[in-house]
């Protein structure tokens, strides 16, 4: 009997853009700023500001959970998407292709937690190939695409908003390239990484996207935000 | 003023030359329905001054006229209401640390019904011996029922500015910074050793209150480095704008130094610039920092020597008087007494005399000091009084006279006649007391130190240097020592390179400085009581007698004394008067002031705006609001929301002309003859993986898990250990080691805590994870007879028939081309699917079933008809039928308690408990009111015989009650004492408007009693 | 506001990342069952409130959701040690005689 069940959770052909509902058997995919429109925002505000801010099309977040059997989850993920775990807690392993800086980027978040990213479309394949290669090994492993939505903020003034946001210290002396944390932000949480300097990512909880999306227009306003759709 | 006969604008105490103001910018201001103007670099008390404004205020209990006292945070008299419209108002404002902008309007804040014509004054006038200390406490004691009569007259003559009654048109935040060293106060030794740390390249925060960094050097005669100080100033501030390891922030007080060295700095970004910050800034910023080390350096502030009428217009402090002579150019007045009890006292003479005015006499307290100053006095030929004091100021509303004294050796009465000086200006200096408020935040207590006559920083357990005049350090040279010192020992700790020679100390010559003498009260020919006031704390009008009197009245401890005469109250803090008010209380007791200890300095050093506190956290942002994937079509089908926790959920979809009950009603009916659709995203879901899943559920439920296969689901209580009701809901068994576990909404984030708690501390043994997948998937719950035919449209790959896909059961396929985990659970009663998509794909779903399901009228509800719907069928709602003190089997939900389990599951032993098991405890029951079309009220308290006298005895109270439009009638569910063996009993309900309801107690099921629909 | 060196992010970090969970090392009875009604009491109600050194549970709320312990002292708000549940403290509590709890 099936011990643990892996399920597809991405539906073929779906990563068109939201359009007017049309047909029931062509699905499309809501980011949790949909609604928000940031493409027509992004005209709107223009360019050359000292924040720039972006949400991800939607992108393919696993969690990974293992204990005594972090040997096992490291041979697991080299066998399958040729990445290795983060040597030190906090931070993140990346692999980029062509012009896509990470890929697969893994985050080692807690002790024994990580986030995996990936093309949301890779997501069951992947943890299929986990689940096969980790045998019995007691790992856990949860899809969790839909439950966050990913954000860019970046610019000169990017580390700014972020200081004011977050009780983390985010100076670069101590908030490196490469470093991942699980902290507050604003009245919300964030796994904040710093993915190149004046670069970060925001991964947070989708029912709050809409929420830090606005936090981060009121931070940003002194500085002048533009706003990109990627 | 207007110089009538020039046509020209005068300010009469302005000098034509000097200070650090732009005198190409002219400022127009309003002062009290009168304009003046001043410059830029001015603020508001320096312009008063320049222009001869002596009154700036009535005092708070004897009201009576008041002038500014110094130039700083200290100022207790010039505390204003400034802003030009109502929602621009900021009260409590000292015009010493207001720059003054164009435009900009302020007032007195204690003149009723004008500054210069009080009706209070009589009183205080009148009164004056009838406001003794605690006259508060002991007038308006009686009759307790004109307490409110009082109240109001007592605030609106003690008033201390007033807060604007329309919304502030001004935007504020916070911002977080961690830092290895913080400095506090920018003066000599903060400069220093903000340099010495900040060249080490370690993390260095400056903050100062000023608009300008420099303190005290800003207005100094001395050179350091051979520059003038203000110069040496500019250069530190140049070198440190350089470094990018440095934040220098002006405009900046630090109100709080709190544990583990967590500072809360209140910079005013832009009231130097306006009424109205511009555009995108925002007003005040709170800068959180977080610091390794702290050094402060605050200073210290001059103690004004209390005297007879100390508080007329015209007395001041010595330091004030030169700062306003050398920075800003103003001369507050024509003539000059000085008293001093030290060598710094001289200083504000000779700058007086400098720039031309008269010095009438300076009256040194000690009969024999020897200082270099005593000879610069005699050099400019000023008149010397030694051995003497300033008994007592005279004159009607502003100083006229200084009437002088000989005293004896340690100032404790006076040895001859008193004699008259005309004069406008008293300036005083009873020597420094260190400003060491910050240092007490986190309860440590100052020291007094009889060499320095102050009290400096105690000890702590916090890593805090102090350096400067907060130490207890008086000469230039030993302050910056101290600083280059602090900054670099500082530095030392945060970084292990070696910073031995970071800086060295520049050169200063200190002049030759004569021992002070301890003078606190100055003596005169009758007793506190009997001579004119002689105040110690001006804001809060404490007098020397009134703290003599204090002491007699048996109020012994200063904290005590503190609080029955308000010294050291409101937004002074004690700053000038504290050290004086201590002395005296030492003195009438009999002891020292190191014995007598000072009262406790709390945050905030000075007053913040509510504004500053709130921050970005306001409106829209106050708190997160959190949204389900389908949330912009309910905004588009016209719900009503309703909070639940942070989440926004549709409450109902009212269609046009309905009335609440009209859409309730429809929605209700709807769901049970055809099919209803909720969107149930907001459930707290939980992903439970691991060998030991299982057993953990077990042990965490109430009731078994052991046999649940794959494809079932299941109801679950869930307990605390105490055996009451905490959450339930429903946990799937995805696979054999894995199950989706559902929580309420509002228990969501403390269950999932609950279990890492428990599995971190008491079972870690356990092979489990848990991971929150809530946002993950979009839920809708389609319910109603039709649901099952809705659902097979837009699902091909599940088999639905009704023995292929049971209540209970779970599967996964795909729904409108989505993957799908489809969960045949029921809250209604009905024939009912949960439909979990990944969120992305929500709106979607939750599309194509509306596009689907026009046949079947697909109808929308919300949580109200939710409610009523789960009441029908008598399924509880946790926290709202449960409130911390009911057990399962409290609930009637015995059949969902498995005591047969091998572990002891938490709660178990709980409800074993003698109290859990005794009779007659509230149970849960269903409430029938003879009357059908009568609504009980949620939360009505039930008695068993209306006729008995109040109070009555109470046996229970109404949880949950609503109009069942399927039942065609009103029903409810309560808790009632042993209500479980009551059934068909009444109860009554004694309502507040004076009804009294009948209801019948029965089971809590009202619609579909054999539970077919949900099994069909 | 204190500032928490979490034992297993290995980082100092803000109170607010935080959230107090009460007394440290609060046993569990192993045979609930058998305890009787005053020691279930006890376990489940009756908690020190020292004046000076104190152990308490914490939780990392926003970091790494790891519960751990504190020593913590109640009057100077000193944080003497942080560890890892099922670790062993460095700090000694110095020896308290408790007042044997009054049941009414």
């Amino acid at each position: 009997m099936e011990k643990i069940l892996v399920s597809d959770q991405y539906a073929p052909d779906s990563l068109s853009e939201r359009a007017e509902f049309g047909d029931i058997n062509v699905p499309v995919v809501e980011t949790a700023l949909q609604h928000v429109n940031l493409r027509q925002v992004a005209t709107r505000t223009g360019s050359g500001h000292g924040v720039s801010f972006s949400e991800l099309p939607v992108t393919g977040l696993l969690v990974l959970r293992a204990r005594s059997e972090r040997a096992a989850l490291q041979s697991a993920l080299q066998t399958t998407v040729n990445i290795k775990l983060p040597d030190t807690l906090q931070s993140e392993v990346s692999v980029s292709s062509g012009s896509h800086k990470s890929v697969y980027c893994i985050r080692w978040v807690a002790p024994d937690e990580w986030m995996l990213s990936c093309p949301a479309q890779d997501a069951f394949d992947i943890e299929t190939r986990l689940r096969s290669s980790l045998g019995g090994n007691s790992v856990a492993i949860v899809n969790v695409t839909g439950g966050y939505s990913v954000l860019q903020l970046s610019g000169q003034h990017a580390n700014d908003v972020l200081k004011k946001s977050t009780v983390y210290d985010v100076h670069p002396q101590n908030f490196s390239v490469g470093k991942v944390v699980n902290t507050t932000f604003a009245k919300a949480q964030v796994m904040l990484r710093c993915v190149s300097n004046d670069e970060y990512e925001l991964i947070v909880r989708r029912s709050f996207a809409d929420y830090v999306w606005h936090w981060i227009q009121v931070a940003s306003k002194e500085y002048g935000l533009s706003v990109s759709r990627s | 003023m207007v110089d009538l006969i020039q046509g020209r604008y005068v300010q009469k105490n302005r000098l034509p030359s000097g200070g650090r103001i732009n005198r190409d910018k002219i400022l127009t201001f309003r002062f009290d329905n009168r304009y003046y103007k001043g410059y830029e670099g001015d603020t508001i008390a320096s312009a008063l001054l320049a222009n001869g404004v002596k009154v700036v205020g009535r005092s708070f209990k004897y009201s009576r006229p008041r002038g500014i006292m110094s130039a700083g945070v200290e100022e207790p008299n010039a505390i204003l209401q400034v802003g030009s419209t109502e929602a621009t108002q900021v009260p409590n404002v000292r015009a010493t640390e207001q720059p003054l902008y164009d435009g900009l309007v302020c007032s007195t804040v204690n003149g009723w019904p004008h500054v210069n014509f009080d009706v209070m004054s009589l009183l205080g006038r009148i009164g004056g011996n009838m406001m003794g200390p605690g006259f508060y406490y002991k007038t308006f004691m009686f009759p307790a029922f004109m307490w409110e009569t009082y109240e109001k007259f007592i605030r609106r003559a003690a008033g201390l500015g007033r807060a604007p009654k329309e919304r502030d048109v001004d935007s504020y935040d916070h911002m977080h910074h961690h830092v290895d060293v913080m400095i506090v106060g920018a003066g000599a030794a903060g400069l220093s050793a903000a340099l010495a740390a900040a060249r080490t390249g370690v993390r260095v925060m400056i903050a100062d209150e000023r608009s300008e960094m420099g303190g005290g050097l800003l207005h100094s005669t001395t050179s350091i480095d051979k520059l003038p100080a203000t110069q040496w100033v500019a250069k530190v501030c140049h070198e440190l704008d350089g470094l990018d390891n440095v934040v220098r922030l002006s405009r900046s007080v630090v109100n709080g130094l709190h544990d583990h060295n967590f500072l809360t700095v209140n910079e005013r970004r832009t009231h130097h610039l306006g009424d109205q910050a511009p555009e995108g800034v925002t007003r005040e910023r709170i800068h959180k920092v977080r610091a390794h080390t702290v050094i402060l350096a605050t200073g210290a502030h001059e103690r004004p020597l209390v005297f007879g009428n100390n508080d007329l217009p015209g007395c001041m402090q010595c330091s004030a008087v030169s700062e306003y002579i050398r920075r800003y150019a103003v001369v507050p007045g024509g003539s000059l007494v000085v008293m001093t009890t030290n060598d710094a006292g001289y200083q504000c003479a000779f700058d007086w005399h400098d720039v031309g005015r008269e010095v009438v006499a300076i009256v040194d307290t000690r009969a024999n000091a020897d200082s270099d100053v005593i000879a610069q006095a005699k050099q400019r030929e000023i008149t010397l009084i030694k051995g003497s004091a300033v008994i007592e100021a005279r004159g009607q509303g502003r100083v006229t006279k200084a009437m002088v004294a000989s005293i004896n050796a340690d100032g404790s009465f006076v040895t001859g006649e008193p004699r008259t000086l005309i004069c406008d200006t008293i300036a005083s200096s009873g020597g420094w007391s260190p400003a060491v408020h910050l240092s007490c935040h986190t309860g440590s207590r100052p020291r007094w130190r009889d060499d320095i006559l102050g009290f400096v920083p105690g000890e702590t357990h916090e890593q805090v240097l102090s350096a400067g005049g907060v130490a207890g350090t008086q000469t230039l040279s030993a302050c910056i020592q101290e600083g280059i010192k602090a900054g670099t020992e500082a530095a030392a700790k945060c970084s292990n390179s070696s910073v031995a020679d970071a800086m060295s100390a520049p050169v200063v010559e200190d002049e030759l400085h004569a021992p002070a003498m301890a003078l606190y009260l100055v003596p005169h020919t009758k007793a506190p009581t009997r001579a004119s006031k002689q105040f110690v704390d001006m804001q809060n009008d404490v007098t020397a007698a009134g703290l003599q009197v204090s002491t007699h009245e048996g109020f012994e401890s200063i904290e005590h004394v503190k609080r029955y005469t308000a010294m050291g109250f409101g937004t002074d803090q004690g700053k000038t008067g504290n050290v004086n008010g201590m002395a005296i209380v030492a003195k009438t007791l009999g002891q020292s002031i190191a014995e007598t200890g000072t009262t406790v300095f709390r945050p905030n050093y000075t007053p913040v705006t509510f504004g500053a506190v709130a921050g970005s956290h306001t409106g829209a942002l106050f708190d997160p609001k959190r949204f389900t994937p389908m949330h912009r079509w309910h905004v588009e089908h016209g719900a009503l929301f309703e909070n639940v926790g942070q989440w926004k959920r549709p409450w109902y979809f009212p269609r046009q002309g309905e009335s609440m009950q009209d859409t309730l009603n429809r929605e209700c009916v709807a769901t049970r003859t055809s099919v209803g659709i909720l969107d149930a995203s907001t459930l707290g879901k939980i992903d439970i993986q691991g060998d030991d899943a299982r057993e953990f559920l077990g042990r965490v439920y109430t009731n078994a898990w052991a046999k649940l296969p794959p494809g079932r689901c299941r109801y679950g209580l869930m307990c605390g250990e105490d055996g009451m009701v905490m959450d339930d809901g429903v946990t799937s068994c995805l696979a054999e080691n894995h199950f989706l576990m559902t929580t309420t909404t509002g228990g969501a984030a403390h269950v999932l805590n609950w279990l890492e708690l428990y599995h971190q501390t008491e079972w870690p043994e356990l092979d489990v994870y848990f991971t929150s997948v809530t946002d993950h998937w979009a839920t809708m719950t389609i319910a109603g007879p039709n649901s099952r035919a809705l659902l097979a449209k837009v699902c091909s790959d599940i088999d639905l028939d009704k023995d292929a896909f049971k209540f209970m059961d779970w599967r996964s396929g795909s729904v409108a081309g989505v993957p799908a985990r489809v969960f045949r659970i029921s809250f209604t009663g009905e024939l009912s699917y949960e439909i979990n998509v990944p969120a992305h794909y929500g709106l979607h779903v939750w599309e194509a079933l509306f596009e689907q399901g026009k046949e079947f009228d697909l109808t929308a509800y919300g949580t109200e008809s939710m409610h009523v719907l789960r009441a029908e069928k008598g399924f509880v709602i946790v926290g709202q039928d449960t409130d911390g003190s009911i057990t399962p089997i409290d609930m009637d939900h015995a059949w969902a308690v498995a005591n047969n389990k091998p572990f002891s599951y938490i709660g178990k032993r709980g409800m074993q408990r003698e109290d859990c098991l005794r009779p007659n405890r509230k149970q849960l029951v269903g409430l029938e009111t003879v009357d059908p079309a009568v609504v009980l009220p949620e939360g009505a308290q039930a008695v068993r015989n209306p006729e008995q006298s109040i109070p009555m005895t109470m046996v229970g109270h109404v949880t949950s009650s609503y109009y069942s439009a399927n039942a065609g009638r009103s029903i409810a569910m309560g808790v009632i004492r042993d209500g479980i063996n009551r059934h068909g009993e009444s109860v009554f309900f004694p309502l507040a408007d004076g009804r009294t309801i009948e209801a019948r107690i029965r089971n809590t099921v009202w619609v579909d009693p054999d539970g077919e629909r949900q099994k069909s | 506001m204190f500032n928490i060196y979490c034992p297993y992010c290995e980082e100092h970090r803000e109170e607010e990342e935080f959230h107090p969970s009460g007394q440290a090392h609060l046993a569990r009875p192993a045979d609930a069952d058998a305890c009787t009604d005053k020691e279930w009491g006890d376990f489940l109600y009756f908690r020190k409130n020292p004046r000076g050194l104190h152990q308490e549970l914490w939780q990392h709320t926003a970091g790494c959701r790891k519960f751990f312990n504190i020593t913590r002292d109640t009057v100077s708000y000193q944080i003497l040690e942080t560890y890892k549940v099922g670790q062993s403290p460095q700090v000694k509590l110095p020896e308290v005689k408790l007042e044997e709890p009054r049941h009414g």
